[in-house]
């Protein structure tokens, strides 16, 4: 048998369904023949609603940090080149996100050498 | 939460889809988390961003002993931790008022809540987060704290104590 102590400490997670069936048994049996402790459960009860309905009115995370977190995948949309294999020029042009990043390459005999990589301007909400 | 721990894995082998919807599923109630136990919304940013991105880097870690959101909020906590260690060096006040009385709503008895809950310490409101919001059990939230489980107890009650006398 437990006690009101041991019954008290185990009533929030008894309200949240969480306890071991062991331990829910037992509480049970407890509030069954202690109307001191049913009080103590229907104030769990209570406490559990408001403070759900207090944390749901707390915002959710910012809009930004999702752009910043997710990985963003690069879609070209559009490549130029100039020149051959042995020389060349490529300007290509991705959008990634929001972003539109340009990037220039400088072809040397089939090598490529990045020449410049803008990181594209922003814009919608940040 | 079978679903999740599917998603994690799927993230960890690089599937950017899988992650975005843990994403979707976990960084509000990150954010409200780190809210909680910081009052401190930038802070709370801070905390979701790291936590989130530490997810996405360290999926493969994820060992599947404990349940996927236990796991999440054990590093958010940790972020958390970080992050006032931080402040604290540089003698920056973390906390600040949160709950902004909306005159437009009746909200009597939830601000009441609100404002009760902030007069328990850090320790005692995550506990009663991580019990009344996440529904997580006491073990779990041992394993989120790093203490052990008679402590997540005691915590409880004393901040139900608290409350109670706040709220009479
Ligand atoms: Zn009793």
């Amino acid at each position: 048998m437990i006690d009101c102590r041991e019954a008290r400490e185990l009533i929030p997670w008894y309200v949240n369904g969480t306890l071991s069936a062991g331990e829910a048994r037992e509480l049970a049996v407890h509030l069954a023949g202690c109307p001191a402790c049913r009080t103590e459960l229907a104030d769990a009860i209570r406490l559990s609603i408001e403070v759900k309905t207090a944390v749901s009115r707390l915002p959710g995370a910012p809009e930004r940090i999702r752009e910043k977190v997710l990985p963003q995948s690069e879609v070209p949309v559009a490549r130029l080149d100039l020149g051959s294999f042995f020389l060349g020029l490529s300007l290509g042009l991705s959008v990634k996100g929001n972003k539109i990043p340009v990037q220039g390459n400088l072809c040397l005999l089939g090598r490529r050498l990045k020449l410049f990589e803008t990181k594209g301007g922003r814009h919608g909400r940040s | 939460m079978g679903d999740a721990a599917h998603l994690l894995e799927q993230a960890a082998k690089g599937d950017e889809g899988a992650f975005a919807r843990l994403y979707d599923r976990f960084a509000d109630r990150v954010f409200r988390y780190a809210l909680t136990l910081l009052r401190n919304r930038h802070l709370a940013e801070e905390v979701t961003q790291e936590t989130m991105l530490a997810v996405w880097k360290g999926a493969g870690s994820y060992s599947g002993r404990s349940k996927v959101s236990t796991w999440i909020f054990g590093i958010a906590r940790n972020q958390a931790h970080r992050l006032l260690e931080r402040e604290a060096r540089a003698h920056r006040r973390v906390e600040e008022p949160l709950f902004l009385p909306d005159p437009a709503e009746a909200v009597g008895k939830e601000e009441a809540v609100s404002n009760a809950l902030s007069t328990l310490p850090a320790s005692q409101r995550e506990v009663v987060f991580l019990t009344f919001y996440e529904g997580l059990s006491y073990p779990e939230i041992a394993s989120v704290l790093g203490v052990p489980e008679g402590t997540v107890k005691s915590r409880m009650f004393h901040a139900r104590r608290k409350l109670a006398e706040a709220l009479r």
